[in-house]
C-alpha cells in the first residue's frame, strides 16, 4: 500500500486512519505477550500443508518468516500490524491464485531464543489474525550478526507439503529480517527444534536451495533499517578519516 | 486556509435568506447600497480567485461563492418588489402548504411533510418560515422518544465538529441550522434539506444494480468524507443505504445520520454491520469501510450477504470492493483517502480519464 499521487477530492495527505487503530492493534499484539512458543506455533514434529480444496482449487501458498530478535527494532511491530492486510491485497490486486499464507517467526537459536522458530499453519481467513495473535515477539538474539534463518529454511524445505508442487508450481517464500544466517544448519538444533534426527550438521547453502526447490525465495531488507545503517557507517568511516588527518567533507564520488 | 474564509463559509452556508446574510434595513439607509457593500466585502473573502494556491480550499470558495451571489441576486429582487427585510409568513417558499409551525429562539419553521421514520427519530420536510425558495427548505429531526435524546445530541456534537472544521468535504455532509426541544422534552434538530436520493430508493429505480462507472465515482467521493471524517477521529459506525445519498444532478453524495458516530459502536445493523461490532470491538475506521463496501455490494445488485456482484461488473472493480468486507478487521480495507488513491488509479486503468457522465433518476 501507500505511494501513489492524490488529487482532487482529497484535502490533506494525512492519514484517515484515527488514534482507535492503532489502539486496537496494540491490544492485539500484547495478547501474545507469552513467554514461550504458542503450541499451535511450535513446529516439531509437525509438517505444515497447504492443499487444494473445491474452494480454493489453486492454492498458492505464500510464507512469511519475519525476524523477530531485537536487532529488527521498532519496524517489525509496524510490519505486524500491516500483516494481516497482505492476504486482503494480494487477492485485491490477483496477484496469485487462491493466496494461502504461513507465518512464521525467526529467532535466533545459538544465542539460547527459547522460540527461535514459530510457525503458523497455512491459512487464508480469519486464522491468520488468530496466528499472529499468538506469536511471540521474543526480540531476543545475541548481537552476533547472524539470526537463525538457515533453521526456518530448513523446516520449510523438508517439513512444508505443498499441493502447488505437485502441478509444477512454486509457491513464495518471504524472509523479512536485517541479518546474515548462520553458515550451517546445526543438527542438535535440528534436533531440539523440530525434531528430526540428522546425520551430521548440514550446510545452510544446500538447505536453502532445498527450499528454492519448493518455493520462490526471497529476503526482504528494510530500506529504513538500511539507511540508518549506512549512515552510521558513514558517522563512523567519517570519524576515523578525520582522525587519522584525512579529509571527509565535501569529497564526493561519482561511482 | 484563513480563519475569515472559514466564518464566512459558515454564516453563507448557515443562512436560509438574504437578509441573514446582508441584515435587516435601517431607517435612512439606502439598503441597496448596504447590500452591495456586503456583497462585495463577502466576495472579496470567498471569491474563488483569490484562493488559487490550494485546489480544495478553491472549491469551498467556489461553493460559497455561488451561494453568495444566489442570495445577492434574491436580496436584488426583494429590494425591487419592496419586501427585502419584511418578515411575513407569506415570504418565500413557506407560503404553500398547511402542516404545524415549529418555534425556536431563531426562527419559525413549518412542517409540511413526513420524510422518514426512523428507528429513534421521525424526519420532517418543510421549509423556513421567511426563507428564501433556493434555500429554506429543512429535514427537521425529532427524537421519538426522550430517552434517545442523548443519540440527537451526540449527532449535533458530531456535525458542529465537522462545521467548525469547513472544508471541501463540507458539501458531503448534513448541514446543521437549529436545535429545539419540544414540550414533550424530546430534542429535535433542523438540518438543510438535501436534494437527493437515498441509495434504497436509488436501487427501486434500477432494481438490476446501477452501471458500475457510477458506482465508481459515488465510492471515489465516499471515501474522500470518509476519510475525512476518520481525520477527524469521527468513526461513522452505521453506514447502510438508508444513509447515504446521491444527488444525480451534480454528482455529490452525502453521508447521513451522524447520531451513532464516535469511537465505540453503538448499533447493529444485521447486514450491513462489520463482524467486530457483535464482538464488541473498538470502533475502527475500517468497520465504516466493511459497511460501505456491503452497501457498493447492494448498489451494484449484488448478493450482500455472500459479496457476489453481477458478471457485468469488472472483476477488478469487484475484487477492490471485496477488499472492504473482509470478515477480519485487521485483513481489510483500513484507510479511506489511501482507498481513495487507489481507486482513482484503478478507475483509470479500467474506464480511463474520470468523465462525467449523466445519472438519472
Amino acid at each position: 500500500m501507500g505511494g501513489g499521487s492524490y488529487s482532487g477530492d482529497v484535502a490533506q495527505r494525512t492519514r484517515s486512519t484515527s488514534e482507535s487503530i492503532v489502539r486496537a492493534r496494540s491490544q492485539r499484539a500484547s495478547a501474545s505477550e507469552r513467554r514461550e512458543c504458542h503450541p499451535d506455533l511450535n513446529p516439531k514434529g509437525k509438517n505444515r500443508e497447504c492443499a487444494d480444496s473445491v474452494e480454493h482449487p489453486k492454492t498458492t501458498p505464500i510464507v512469511v518468516a519475519m525476524d523477530v530478535t531485537r536487532s529488527r527494532g521498532e519496524d517489525i511491530a509496524v510490519i505486524y500490524g500491516k500483516l494481516p492486510m497482505f492476504i486482503g491485497q494480494i487477492i485485491m490486486k490477483n496477484y496469485v491464485p487462491d493466496p494461502t499464507i504461513s507465518f512464521a517467526a525467526v529467532g535466533d537459536a545459538s544465542s539460547g531464543d527459547k522460540a527461535p522458530i514459530q510457525v503458523g499453519q497455512f491459512e487464508s481467513d480469519n486464522r491468520l489474525d488468530e496466528i499472529l495473535s499468538k506469536i511471540w515477539l521474543e526480540m531476543g538474539g545475541g548481537g552476533t550478526g547472524q539470526e537463525s534463518y538457515e533453521l526456518t529454511a530448513y523446516y520449510y524445505a523438508l517439513h512444508s507439503i505443498l499441493a502447488c508442487n505437485r502441478r509444477g508450481k512454486k509457491g513464495y517464500f518471504f524472509f523479512i529480517g536485517d541479518e546474515g544466517f548462520y553458515p550451517i544448519v546445526a543438527k542438535d538444533q535440528i534436533k531440539v527444534w523440530i525434531g528430526d534426527d540428522v546425520p551430521r550438521d548440514l550446510p545452510a547453502v544446500d538447505v536453502f536451495r532445498k527450499l528454492q526447490e519448493k518455493h520462490h525465495v526471497f529476503f526482504i531488507y528494510p530500506q529504513k533499517t538500511w539507511e540508518e545503517r549506512r549512515a552510521d557507517i558513514d558517522a563512523e568511516m567519517q570519524q576515523r578519516v578525520e582522525a587519522a588527518g584525512g579529509l571527509y567533507r565535501g569529497v564526493f564520488s561519482n561511482q | 486556509m484563513n480563519e475569515e474564509l472559514k466564518y464566512t463559509y459558515d454564516q453563507i452556508m448557515q443562512a436560509v435568506r438574504a437578509e441573514d446574510i446582508f441584515g435587516m434595513p435601517v431607517e435612512g439607509q439606502d439598503i441597496l447600497e448596504t447590500v452591495k457593500k456586503i456583497y462585495r466585502k463577502l466576495s472579496m473573502v470567498v471569491h474563488p480567485d483569490r484562493h488559487n494556491n490550494d485546489p480544495d480550499t478553491r472549491e469551498m470558495a467556489e461553493e460559497a461563492f455561488k451561494r453568495l451571489n444566489e442570495f445577492y441576486q434574491k436580496a436584488e429582487s426583494k429590494i425591487e418588489q419592496g419586501v427585502y427585510g419584511t418578515h411575513t409568513e407569506e415570504n418565500g417558499s413557506a407560503k404553500r402548504g398547511n402542516g404545524f409551525v415549529i418555534k425556536t429562539r431563531k426562527r419559525k419553521y413549518r412542517i409540511t411533510s413526513t420524510i422518514a421514520q426512523g428507528d429513534i427519530a421521525i424526519v420532517y420536510g418543510g421549509d423556513c418560515i421567511g426563507g428564501d425558495d433556493f434555500s429554506g427548505k429543512v429535514a427537521v429531526k425529532v427524537a421519538e422518544n426522550p430517552e434517545d435524546n442523548d443519540l440527537i445530541q451526540n449527532e449535533v456534537r458530531i456535525l458542529r465538529l465537522f462545521q467548525t472544521e469547513p472544508s471541501k468535504q463540507s458539501k458531503h455532509l448534513p448541514v446543521m441550522l437549529d436545535q429545539f426541544k419540544t414540550s414533550e422534552n424530546q430534542l429535535g434538530t433542523v438540518l438543510r434539506y438535501l436534494d437527493a436520493y437515498d441509495w434504497y430508493s436509488v436501487r427501486e429505480k434500477y432494481p438490476n444494480g446501477i452501471p458500475q462507472e457510477h458506482a465508481a465515482w459515488m465510492l471515489t467521493r465516499l471515501l474522500s468524507v470518509l476519510g475525512y471524517c476518520h481525520s477527524k477521529g469521527v468513526v461513522h459506525g452505521n453506514i447502510e443505504p438508508a444513509h447515504l445519498m446521491t444527488s444525480p444532478k451534480d454528482h455529490n453524495v452525502f453521508v447521513i445520520d451522524w447520531c451513532y458516530a464516535g469511537s465505540e459502536f453503538k448499533v447493529l445493523n444485521e447486514t450491513y454491520s462489520p463482524p467486530e461490532v457483535k464482538e464488541r470491538q473498538t470502533s475502527t475506521p475500517a468497520a465504516d469501510l466493511y459497511s460501505l463496501g456491503k452497501c457498493l455490494i447492494y448498489l451494484l445488485g449484488g448478493d450482500v450477504k455472500r459479496n457476489t456482484m453481477p458478471y457485468g461488473v469488472d472483476q477488478r472493480f469487484q475484487r477492490f470492493i471485496q477488499f472492504f468486507v473482509r470478515e477480519s478487521a485487521l485483513q481489510r480495507a483500513q484507510d479511506a483517502w489511501e482507498m481513495y488513491g487507489k481507486l482513482m488509479e484503478l478507475r483509470t486503468e479500467i474506464w480511463g480519464q474520470p468523465r462525467f457522465i449523466e445519472f438519472s433518476m
